[in-house]
């Protein structure tokens, strides 16, 4: 434990140097990859753990996030006011419509989010275009920090207190329950756990993490639309972050975040438009086919051979 | 002697088919006993409704004088009633050992955050049960007789007074039988109860106080294994004679 915490700290400490040194355009997209990693990590301490697939995470980010809009915006809420009913509303939302979903398994979790994440898609362009903004969305909204090296500084930060936190909880044998339930739920049933605590307490996990990052993300943007939330290349880019950092591990979807937003900026000037899904998708499937734990469970399979070879030549 | 289990008219439907229907019987307190039928008879939905995997038509379940009806499966299991599956059912990617200490864990999210569950203090269920040596073995490299044991030690991890054992004997060659039942003889002197679902009934003729028969999910007969295999309807149910139940 003690061992990890002094990785993360060295982690951290050459992460905050990166300001120093980047130009600020550079920065803006490592704001992005914070957030993406933040949500990567909300959809992994429920979908990479228990195995209930969400394809709705946007779902719970676009009602926080556009809750705290609407709240600013046309209520003339104060920022944190705004942010902190965001993030009940993102909550409340998620435990009145996605909640109830976790009693069903497998494919048909995955599509009950999916369509929630449209029906949210859909409703906010229809109902009440005056207040939600319609395709347009909402904008002028107040920022959290302005500038990209303070931006940086917050959102990182953010990052790194939820995937600590995170890290402690799916490290504790609160961890080891959750993949039990994707292993097998019914068996533990039959070793006297009522899953559907475990369930909730994932859930729960989840659902703030991500209407954090969906509050923040709207407050540092200070604008939010229908396309750039409930869009499909948000779900893709949480799902793949999360599937080729490596799932059920909390830092695989930090490093696939990072990936993944480097590899967007990178083939930009090459793969201007849509056709740059291919790639991911490419290198998703080829990850997925090689090594099914990601990015973080081939660092530690190379990991432990490292050290299985010192100890064979330590001992003959 | 006390009725630690008492299952009075139990019904059970799948759609048109009645799995089990009205049976009764029960488990008297330091007894074992034997669960016995053809296939497809209902033995192991009697299991599943005590364990509350499914929820019966009619008909009341006790435990300790309690009704277990409205209780769920963890509840069922916390109030000491455990079971085996048929086919094994460990997690699949935990080893041996992990597997047993996972059914020994608390149901309390706070109790589990602290980190004071070690592997060792689990490793005396492990050998009680003869899997010493494969404790650092995943499921899939242990032999049927091996999973069978995990299974028994998995079953005991949560402390149970009562344990079912469904089909416990199924595909063990003649050592691993004899070995299964030393350590049921030896939990039963420990003073568990034990109700066991098996085919095998020269592995279970004398290790059982009593049989139960069921055909068609009715019961047909009741009593010491000796008498019950002299039964007709037995006899004709096991031979697949028609108009027995």
């Amino acid at each position: 434990m003690i061992k990890s915490l002094l990785w993360w700290l060295i982690f951290i400490a050459v992460m905050c140097t990166l300001p120093l040194f980047l130009p600020s355009g550079i920065l803006r997209f490592l704001v992005f990859a914070n957030f993406v990693a933040i949500w990567a990590m909300s959809w992994d301490v429920l979908s990479g753990y228990t195995g209930y697939t969400s394809f709705g995470h946007p779902f719970l980010i676009g009602i926080a996030g556009y809750a705290t809009a609407i709240l600013a915006h046309e209520f003339g809420f104060p920022l944190y006011g705004s942010m902190a009913l965001g993030v009940l509303a993102g909550v409340g939302a998620g435990m009145a419509f996605f909640f109830p979903a976790l009693r069903v398994r497998g494919p048909y979790f995955a599509l009950v989010t999916l369509a929630l994440m449209d029906l949210a898609h859909r409703l906010v362009i229809a109902i009440r275009p005056d207040v939600t903004g319609g395709t347009r969305g909402i904008t002028g909204l107040p920022l959290v920090v302005s500038g990209a090296t303070p931006s940086f500084y917050m959102s990182l930060g953010v990052m790194f207190a939820i995937a600590i936190g995170l890290w402690f909880v799916t490290r504790s044998d609160i961890g080891t329950i959750l993949r039990a339930i994707h292993m097998d739920e019914d068996a533990l049933k039959t070793e006297g756990f009522s899953t559907l605590k475990y369930k909730l307490l994932a859930f729960l996990l989840s659902a703030v993490v991500a209407s954090i990052g969906g509050v923040l993300y709207t407050h540092y943007l200070g604008t939010i639309s229908p396309e750039g939330i409930f869009g499909i290349d948000m779900l893709f880019m949480i799902l793949i972050a999360a599937l080729i950092g490596g799932q059920n591990s909390i830092i695989g979807p930090i490093i696939g975040a990072y990936f993944i937003i480097s590899l967007l900026q990178v083939s930009r000037p090459f793969l201007p438009g849509e056709e740059r899904w291919l790639l991911y998708g490419a290198i998703a499937l080829g990850v997925y086919f090689f090594r099914p734990t990601g990015f973080y469970g081939i660092a530690t399979d190379i990991g432990s051979w490292y050290r299985e070879r010192r100890r064979r030549k330590q001992y003959g | 002697m006390a009725k630690l289990l008492e299952v009075h008219g139990l019904t059970k439907h799948f759609g048109g088919i009645t799995a089990v229907d009205n049976l009764s019987f029960h488990l008297e307190e330091g007894e074992i006993l034997g669960l016995m039928g053809p296939n497809g008879s209902g033995k192991t939905t009697v299991f599943n409704l005590i364990m509350r995997d499914h929820k019966q038509d009619s008909g009341e379940i006790f435990f300790e004088g309690e009704e277990i009806s409205h209780c769920r499966t963890d509840e069922v299991v916390k109030m000491g009633i455990a079971r085996t599956y048929q086919i094994p059912r460990p997690f699949r990617d935990m080893t041996a050992i992990e597997n047993i200490r996972v059914s020994a864990l608390p149901d309390e999210v706070i109790k589990l955050l602290r980190r004071e569950f070690r592997s060792e203090m689990y490793t005396e269920l492990g050998k009680d049960v003869g899997l010493g040596e494969y404790f650092s073995m995943y499921p899939d490299e242990l032999t049927v007789g091996n999973l069978r044991r995990l299974e028994m030690a998995k079953a005991m991890a949560t402390n149970p007074k009562l344990a079912l054992l469904d089909e416990i004997f199924a595909g063990l060659t003649i050592v691993e039988i004899a070995e299964i039942s030393e350590l049921i003889r030896r939990k039963k002197a420990e003073g568990l109860n034990i109700i066991i679902i098996s085919h095998d009934l020269r592995a279970l003729a004398p290790l059982v106080d009593r049989v139960v028969v069921i055909y068609f999910g009715r019961l047909i007969a009741e009593g010491p294994f000796a008498e019950i295999v002299k039964d007709e309807k037995v006899k004709a149910a096991y031979l697949g004679v028609k108009g027995v139940a």
